[in-house]
Formats: structure tokens, sequence, C-alpha cells
């Protein structure tokens, strides 16, 4: 089964796009597979609505456990079942909270093992000084991604006005990749998000 | 995942966790370890298609310099070479240029280094711009003779087709006019001479074969010799020559050859020059009398039961045979 791995900086969106894109693909429920910081696993089964109080805030590092939900995904005629993580947010150097050291740990070790990496960047704050501006980890992850072969950058938050600008900046400073515009709010892009992952399951 | 990938993940991530290691330290690895695994399938396909590619001219003419002897036959390259430059910048000026026929007779005994040397012509003229591929297909007279009427012309169109945008190298070429009157040697010959003055831009025809036999088939066929503006003479090789080609061969293979078997090859090569005169093989059978011996040391060495360094490279008087047989 194909791994898709959701990641990208702190408060750029992906628990929001990782729960509305599982609703978009017509799921009302969703089994949780949290794996916590020491290596316990937990399964837990939300409705939609329920996961979306629960997991989303506006403050970062919300996330701190990977999640793991299982979609299908409509591939030509038929449908096949892949794997989406949603992780917690990566920041550049070493954090002084260890909870937050473990949870970035474990996106990367997920990252490693990950078939299709799907990297989102806020474009709404590129030019602000926010956890969520991107950064170095930001390149490397681009660097990396266009290494492994199935990586596409979500620009999200594209419904704020900032956003579009933000685009703009990220067609340039990345042009090998395949950008999509998003808002994991309001459901823009999903799409062609849809398009990308079944495009790239093996 | 392989399991030291595995444990070198682990160990990044009890880093990470203690707090040693930045994130981007780990992502960096990642994509090191990426890289890697990526460009160790890349290069296997890309040595593969460099090698033919991107070869300069100047690492070609340097592997030609490094053949042993064959002076003549460099020097006639470089001229064969600055007549093509010359002509190619005549042409840019508007000048009158004399349309460049790069047909080639070699004349030459067995293991003069005629093949070796069309070889390299081949990969020269490629990155010279003048062939499109460079490639070398070697034919015989059974690859161009047909069996019945029409199927020589057919054979000859074929190999020609194979031959496009490079070399096409037709050894003991006098045995196409061996077969007298009926034989359709001479249909071949025919048939090549209308595929020359065709596609004179889009390969090169190389004739080869010993001096003697290709003076007389030129005689035989005059309409020929003018069709091929380069002659080049392929020398035999003094013994000298063939012991430094002895040492070359031996180097590439990480051998070392010890004295008294260096002398006692130096005799074999000089009796089998006396006794067999052009037949005796030259570079050729330097290399058949090497691995003769590589081959013999390794029967010597299979019964010993440990073997130094020196054991496994040295070639003794004792591996040499004395002749070939």
């Amino acid at each position: 089964m194909s791994n898709c791995i959701l990641l990208g900086k702190p408060n750029v969106g992906k628990t929001s796009f990782f729960l509305n894109f599982a609703e978009y693909l017509g799921m009302n429920s969703c089994i949780l597979e949290f794996t916590d910081f020491e290596g316990k696993k937990s399964v837990k089964k939300y409705s939609i609505k329920a996961a979306k109080s629960y997991l989303i805030s506006s403050t970062a590092f919300k996330t701190k456990e990977v999640c793991k939900m299982k979609l299908s995904i409509p591939i030509y005629k038929g449908k096949t079942d892949i794997v989406l993580l949603d992780t917690g947010g990566l920041i550049d150097g070493i954090n002084k909270d260890e909870s937050i050291r473990i949870s970035m740990a474990e996106t990367l070790k997920h990252l490693y093992i990950a078939n299709i990496i799907i990297h989102m960047i806020d474009a709404s704050s590129i030019y602000k000084k926010q956890t969520s501006t991107i950064s170095e980890i930001d390149y490397q992850i681009n660097q990396y991604g266009n290494s492994k072969g199935a990586y596409c950058i979500l620009a999200n938050k594209i419904d704020l006005r900032e956003g579009l600008e933000g685009l703009e900046f990220l067609k340039k400073e990345f042009k090998d990749t395949y950008i999509i515009p998003t808002s994991a709010l309001k459901q823009i892009g999903f799409k062609e998000v849809r398009k990308f992952v079944s495009r790239n399951i093996e | 995942m392989t399991s030291k990938n595995r444990k070198e993940i682990d160990y990044l991530y009890e880093l990470i966790r203690r707090g040693d290691i930045r994130s981007n330290d780990f992502l960096n690895h990642l994509i090191i370890n990426a890289k890697t695994s990526r460009t160790m399938e890349d290069q296997r396909i890309k040595e593969a298609t460099a090698k033919e590619c991107q070869e300069s001219l100047e690492d070609i003419m340097k592997e030609l310099h490094q053949l042993i002897g064959l002076t003549e036959v460099k020097s006639m390259v470089n001229e064969i070479l600055a007549y093509v430059e010359i002509q190619q910048k005549r042409r840019l000026q508007g000048l009158n240029a004399s349309s460049l026929v790069l047909h080639m007779i070699f004349k030459g005994n067995p293991g003069t280094g005629k093949t070796t040397v069309a070889r390299l012509l081949g990969r020269i003229f490629k990155a010279r711009g003048l062939l499109e591929k460079g490639h070398l297909i070697e034919v015989e007279r059974a690859d161009l003779v047909g069996e019945y009427i029409g199927h020589t012309a057919l054979k000859v169109r074929q190999q020609i087709k194979e031959g496009m945008g490079g070399i096409l190298f037709i050894d003991e070429a006098y045995s196409l006019a061996r077969g007298g009157e009926k034989d359709f040697g001479k249909e071949a010959i025919d048939a090549l001479v209308k595929a020359m003055e065709d596609y004179k831009d889009d390969f090169i025809l190389i004739l080869a074969g010993y001096e003697e036999e290709m003076d007389n088939f030129l005689k035989v066929n005059p309409g020929l010799k003018s069709r091929f503006p380069i002659h080049i003479d392929f020398k035999d090789y003094s013994i000298e020559e063939l012991i430094d080609i002895a040492d070359l061969m031996v180097e590439e293979r990480q051998y070392t050859v010890s004295k008294s078997a260096r002398a006692k090859l130096y005799n074999v090569l000089a009796s089998k020059r006396i006794n067999e005169g052009r037949y005796s093989g030259n570079a050729r059978l330097v290399r058949n009398l090497i691995e003769r011996s590589i081959r013999k040391q390794a029967v010597r060495l299979s019964d010993k039961p440990y073997c130094t360094r020196d054991d496994l490279i040295t070639l003794k008087r004792e591996d040499f045979m004395d002749g070939e047989g």
C-alpha cells in the first residue's frame, strides 16, 4: 500500500487539509491511528466533525503524533487504498521541548518510508515572519522530495489575500516542482491533489 | 528499507530526541541517502551513454598516442584530422572545399592494430562531428557475398545500413575478388562502390588485409584504388615494441613478468618471427602468449596451500610456453 505523507512547517494547515481531504473523498468518520511519543499505538474512531474540533487549532504544534488514516482513492475505474499520514510540524534547529523533538523525529522517520510526499507551505505567510514562514527546512524537504520523485507542494491558505502573492513566489522559488494552490479550509485544489495522488500510487 | 539504513534512522531518531542534532541534519542525511541510492542507479545508465556521447577528442587522441609503435599511423591520423579541419574551415569561408571522402585502405599483417585503429578512428570522427555514431561494423566475405543471383546486393545493402553513421570495416577485402569470374564477390564489390558514392558522407568504408594481397586486389580493380584516398600501412612491430605491448597488457591485468620470463618471451617472439614471418601474429600473438601464461600460472598456484601477493601477480619463466601451441 502506498504511504502518502503530509508534512511541512507547523501551523501551515496540515491537519485541516488531512481531515477536509478525507471528508472530500467521502469519509464521514475516520479511524485514526496515533503513534504517541512513547511508541504506543492507539486507535480511535471519530466523526470527521469531532476530529476537526479535537485536532485542529490555530496554535503551532497542535499535532504532535503521527496520525494515520486509510483512504480509498479512485484510480482508473476502481479504488485503491492508501495510507495518508498527518505529521507534526517541522522546524529548523533543536527545539527545547522534548515532545516536539520527538514529534519531529517521528515525522522524519515516516518521511523516509513514504512513497508519496506532499509538502505543505503556507502561501499567505511568505512575507511575514511567523513559525509557518518558509525556511531552510522547506528547501531541504524540496530537495529530498525532488530526488524521490512522487512529490508536490501544496501552496495552502490560497483563499487569503496574501496567498496569491505567496503562490507566485513559490512558483519562482521551486521551479522544478509541481505546485498545487490549495485551501484546506475552503476545499480549493482538492481535485488536483486527488489526481496527483492517484497518479503516483504504486 | 535495508537493515543498515534502518539502524541509521533509528540512531538519528535517538539523536533528535535527545536534542543532539538539528532536524535539518536528519533531513540532510535523508537527502544524501536518497541521492546516493539514486545516483548509483543513474550512474550505470549514464556511464554507458556518457562514454559514447561525451568523449572529447583529446581523450581519444591520448588513447591513440598511448598505443605502442604505429608512428606512421599516428602521423597519418593527425594528417587526416588537420585535413578535415581545414576543409571545414574553408567551407565556412565559402572557399572551394573538396568533399570529405574518408574511405580508407589498411594494409598490414594480422595483429598490427588495424581493427584497433579503425575503432579509434570511428570515435575520433564522431567527436569531430564527421560521423553520427562512430561505431564499427566488422564484416567479412561471408557477410557480403550471397548464395544466389540478387542475394549479394541485398546482403551488401544490409551491411551498409548497419554501418550508417559509422565505419564499415571489411577484413581480408581481397577475398571478395577471389572466386573468379562467376563468383558473386564481384557483384559485392560493385554494390559497395555504388554505396560509397551514394552515401559518401554517411559512412566510411575501410578495406583491410595483407599488404601484398591488397595491392593485387587494387591492381585487378583499378576503379577501386582511386576511390580510397587514404592508404595506411601497418608495419610489423619490432620485437622491442612487442615486449612493450606485453608489459602494457600485463600491467592492465595487474600482473608482472619476472626477468627471466621476459627473456623467454623475447626468444619466443623472435623465433616465431623467423619461422612464421608475416603470419606470426604480432600483438595478437603477444596477447595469446600472455593469456596462456596467466592460465598456466593459475594452475601452478592452485596446488599451493598459501599464496602471497607476489605469487599472485608474478608470471614466471615456466608459465610461458615455447610457442603458441
